[in-house]
């Protein structure tokens, strides 16, 4: 028991401290596309993330807000990596309820991530919330809607019931549904219309400077693994009854990091999209996605 | 209809208001009218004989025949040739007639008069709008009496804070890579009107060039500072404004290097502002591809001028560095390079839906309004206006070779895009045809000598549109030198452009201008405790230029 508890919390010390060094080899693959070096380092998100927490904290009226709300929502973020299977059953995800206690605290992390931008008040920000507002709560929807469509495929609102799942038509439907939601959740382009940094001078980072803003970063990082791993874990949760635990384990970080570069390669080929485009684009490809799910599952294919 | 006949249509018209109509080579049909006949004179021109207004020059000329003088050029594009209306002001209280109700384009041009030169226009409201806040009351920098170096004490003024639902865009924003400052008004996420302010690093570049510290051979090298980009289209036009009063013949070798030139500053220009729109368009891998293309752009310039930027080797009557073989087959590898990558690059863009999606019907400017305020360039040839000063105002080698120009009709962002990237290919084969008939000879006028007292315009069509400058000649030097950059001629549009469209669109939008600002310019920081002066040079930023004058 002692020994599961032990190698749950290496695994998971090791989940937290890999988005910063994943959105590093991003930064390196995107520049090789962009026909550029790049920067000097795989760990130059963590360099700019510890760096940015060694700077004075300078906030604007309303910054106590925002320090409190930025502290409640890196905690929560880092609850909600400790919910999450980490290619195998651990400790809290073997509880019965352990994957709608992950899809409350996931939403969770949405609203407190809009209430800490709502904070500033800079007119920039304030157009930036709406936006993440109108954008999170389509996908949010789809998002539960996803999580909760596997609750009722595995037969149980537990992680650990995705170990039996077989794979089938609907099951690749629900994972392509939550790879979409996880898209467009973790903020790449094209529906990173919040901070679109041309258009509102980073619009909801804008007043957020120092370790106000590091703290806002690395939750931001996580929060994009987190829903990477998801998407890992329904790969290789039912994987664990062939290859192994250990084996799952030790690859969950490289398929975590498969899927990162995936959507990061996705994201470096569009362009931004609009606010007004936006919901319309999301319901085009959900509606048909959702109705396609939900005659699969009806026909049992 | 040669000019015989335009000067008869222009006697028929103009010949019962008018003092005197005259024709000079150099400038064009020069109408003088009092000015009480100044409006209807202009109704005529802008309206009765549709002619495009492309700049007005406002001058001082006490010492010479005691009055304020003001210049109007107009252009009738179809035939080549300008209409000037002169008029002139009581040296005292000099006042004219507003005329931007009915030629609206002339609106920035009556303010900045006012404010350099002091010159007063009825039934219109005037403010402050070249000069700084804080500049005094009642100095007019561009009067003969005041002295180039005269620094005054700033005064003090109060700017009430942003109120309502503004959004300020500037001076400092990522979409505006020079200090500009625009306040839109906006209900939601829509625009729904647009302020400009602008000219926050003005130089008084016009003001030094009259200065005993310069002369007509200096200036050119003064005159592509005011653009970090584009500098050499205003060197060729400043010096085509010198050799036209002048009447100095430039070798035909020499005319052949400047198009050359000319053409490569487009394709930077070119290349550069679909980068940045790219960027703005969160397309950061067109942004980076198109910059990776400009460079070899960049290189080229470099083996031309010995400059990355075109400078240095521009003169009143040709140039100082010649193109051999060598360089004339670096050229033709590096353009056949260029096609290539280019064609790829195009395809790429035009392909990324959300491109496509956000550029298509945002910031449209109609053509009725775009004809209003006789815009320039790939704004007004997007806008269905088929105007480029190369064809229709040949000068240099373009009266030699053929060209195609795009127009397009929707007068959207996209258009504005596909005009430019249209463009781009179209320089290619300029430069290729310059390539082929490039004459044998020497580069540069055997006899130049500037007479006292003449006017000539010189006009030339850089990147962003067309380029004038207006010069009346002095001793030794410019008497007044009257600078135009198009962005002056289409920043106006830009609120036409903005309202009623999607607030994520207006960087976009302003982009689309290929808006020119000042970026590579001097500036005197004074520490107001202690009275001392420091002068600064900033650094240029890419992504924007300098056009302010």
């Amino acid at each position: 028991m002692w020994l599961a508890i032990s190698l749950y919390i290496v695994f998971l010390l090791v989940f937290l401290l890999i988005p910063p060094l994943y959105d590093g080899i991003e930064r390196k693959i995107r520049a090789k596309l962009h026909s550029r070096i790049g920067p000097p380092t795989l760990l130059q998100t963590w360099y700019d993330i510890l760096k940015l927490f060694k700077k004075e904290l300078v906030i604007t009226d309303t910054g106590l807000a925002s320090v409190l709300l930025s502290g409640l929502l890196m905690a929560t973020v880092i609850i909600t990596a400790s919910t999450l299977p980490l290619g195998f059953s651990t400790p809290i995800t073997s509880n019965g309820s352990s994957l709608v206690l992950f899809t409350i605290l996931l939403i969770g992390c949405q609203l407190l991530w809009v209430s800490l931008t709502l904070t500033p008040g800079n007119p920039y920000a304030t157009i930036g919330v709406f936006r993440e507002a109108l954008i999170g709560m389509i996908n949010e929807f789809f998002l539960v809607m996803g999580l909760v469509a596997l609750m009722f495929y595995t037969g149980s609102p537990s992680f650990d019931s995705m170990i039996r799942a077989r794979p089938s038509l609907t099951y690749l439907l629900i994972f392509i549904l939550l790879a979409i939601s996880a898209f467009i959740g973790s903020g790449r382009i094209p529906y990173d219309i919040a901070e679109a940094e041309p258009e509102l001078a980073s619009g909801v980072l804008i007043e957020f400077s120092g370790p106000l803003l590091g703290i806002t970063l690395y939750s931001h990082y996580l929060k994009r693994a987190i829903l990477y791993g998801l998407l890992a874990d329904m790969i290789l949760l039912p994987l664990t009854r062939n290859v192994g635990i250990v084996v799952s384990a030790i690859i969950y970080p490289v398929v975590v990091l498969a899927i990162w570069i995936v959507f990061a390669v996705i994201s470096i080929m569009l362009g931004r999209t609009r606010v007004d485009i936006a919901p319309r684009s999301m319901l085009k490809i959900y509606i048909p996605l959702t109705i396609a799910m939900l005659i699969a599952w009806l026909t049992g294919v | 209809m040669g000019t015989e006949e335009i000067l008869n249509t222009i006697r028929e018209k103009l010949g019962g208001i008018a003092e005197d109509i005259r024709y000079a080579k150099s400038a064009g049909i020069i109408v003088r009218v009092k000015p009480v006949n100044l409006r209807e004179a202009s109704h005529i021109v802008h309206d009765v004989l549709d002619a495009y207004f492309r700049t007005m020059m406002a001058v001082d000329e006490r010492p010479i025949n005691n009055t304020f003088a003001a210049y109007y050029v107009y252009g009738l594009d179809n035939k080549g040739i300008n209409i000037i209306i002169e008029t002139h002001a009581d040296p005292y209280t000099p006042v004219l007639p507003s005329i931007a109700d009915i030629v609206p384009a002339a609106d920035w041009y009556e303010l900045e008069a006012w404010d350099l030169l002091g010159i007063r226009f009825k039934d219109r409201k005037l403010h402050r709008f070249v000069l700084p806040d804080d500049w005094p009351e009642g100095l007019y920098p561009l009067r003969r009496d005041v002295d180039y170096t005269a620094r005054p004490s700033p005064r003090i003024t109060y700017k009430p804070p942003l109120q309502g639902p503004r959004l300020p865009v500037g001076p400092y924003h990522p979409a505006l890579h020079e200090p500009e400052y625009f306040e839109l008004f906006v209900e939601g996420e829509r625009v729904v009107d647009v302020e400009y302010n602008g000219f926050h690093v003005h130089r008084g570049i016009e003001k030094l060039a009259e200065s005993p510290r310069f002369t007509y051979q200096k200036v050119p090298f003064l005159a592509e500072r005011i653009c970090g980009i584009c500098g050499f289209v205003h060197s060729v036009a400043y010096t085509l404004s010198v050799e036209n009063a002048a009447k100095i013949e430039v070798p035909e070798r020499a005319q052949y290097i400047r198009s050359i030139v000319l053409e490569v500053e487009r394709l930077h220009s070119h290349l550069l502002w679909l980068g940045v729109a790219c960027h703005l368009l969160g397309y950061d891998a067109g942004f980076m591809h198109s910059w990776r293309i400009r460079e070899k752009v960049m290189v080229l310039a470099e083996l031309l001028t010995g400059s990355r930027k075109t400078y240095g080797i521009n003169l009143v009557g040709g140039v100082r560095k010649d193109i051999n073989l060598d360089k004339m087959a670096a050229i033709r590898n590096t353009l056949a390079w260029l096609r290539s990558e280019f064609t790829k690059l195009a395809d790429l863009v035009t392909s990324v839906p959300q491109i496509v999606r956000r550029a298509r019907g945002t910031g449209i400017l109609p053509r009725d309004e775009a004809r209003k305020l006789s815009v320039v360039g790939p704004v007004a040839r997007a806008s269905g206006l088929n105007r480029d000063v190369r064809r229709d105002y040949p000068y240099c080698a373009y009266r030699d070779i053929s060209f195609r120009v795009p127009v397009y009709t929707e007068g959207d962002n996209l258009a504005r895009v596909m005009v430019r990237v249209e463009e781009i290919f179209e320089s290619m084969d300029i430069i290729d045809q310059l390539l082929d008939k490039l004459p044998g000879g020497p580069i540069m006028a055997e006899k130049i000598e500037v007479p006292e007292g003449l006017i000539g315009v010189g006009n030339v069509e850089a990147p962003r549109g067309e380029d004038i400058h207006v010069i009346i000649t002095g001793r030794g030097r410019p008497y007044r030198w009257r600078v135009r950059a198009p962005t002056y001629q289409n920043i106006p549009a830009l609120k036409v452009m903005l309202r009623d469209a999607p607030l994520a669109d207006a960087p976009l939008t302003i982009a689309s201008i290929d808006p020119c600002f000042s970026c590579t310019d001097r500036i005197v920081v004074i520490d107001l405790k202690t009275g001392k002066k420091e002068k600064l040079q900033t650094v240029s930023i890419p992504g924007g230029c300098g056009c302010e004058i």
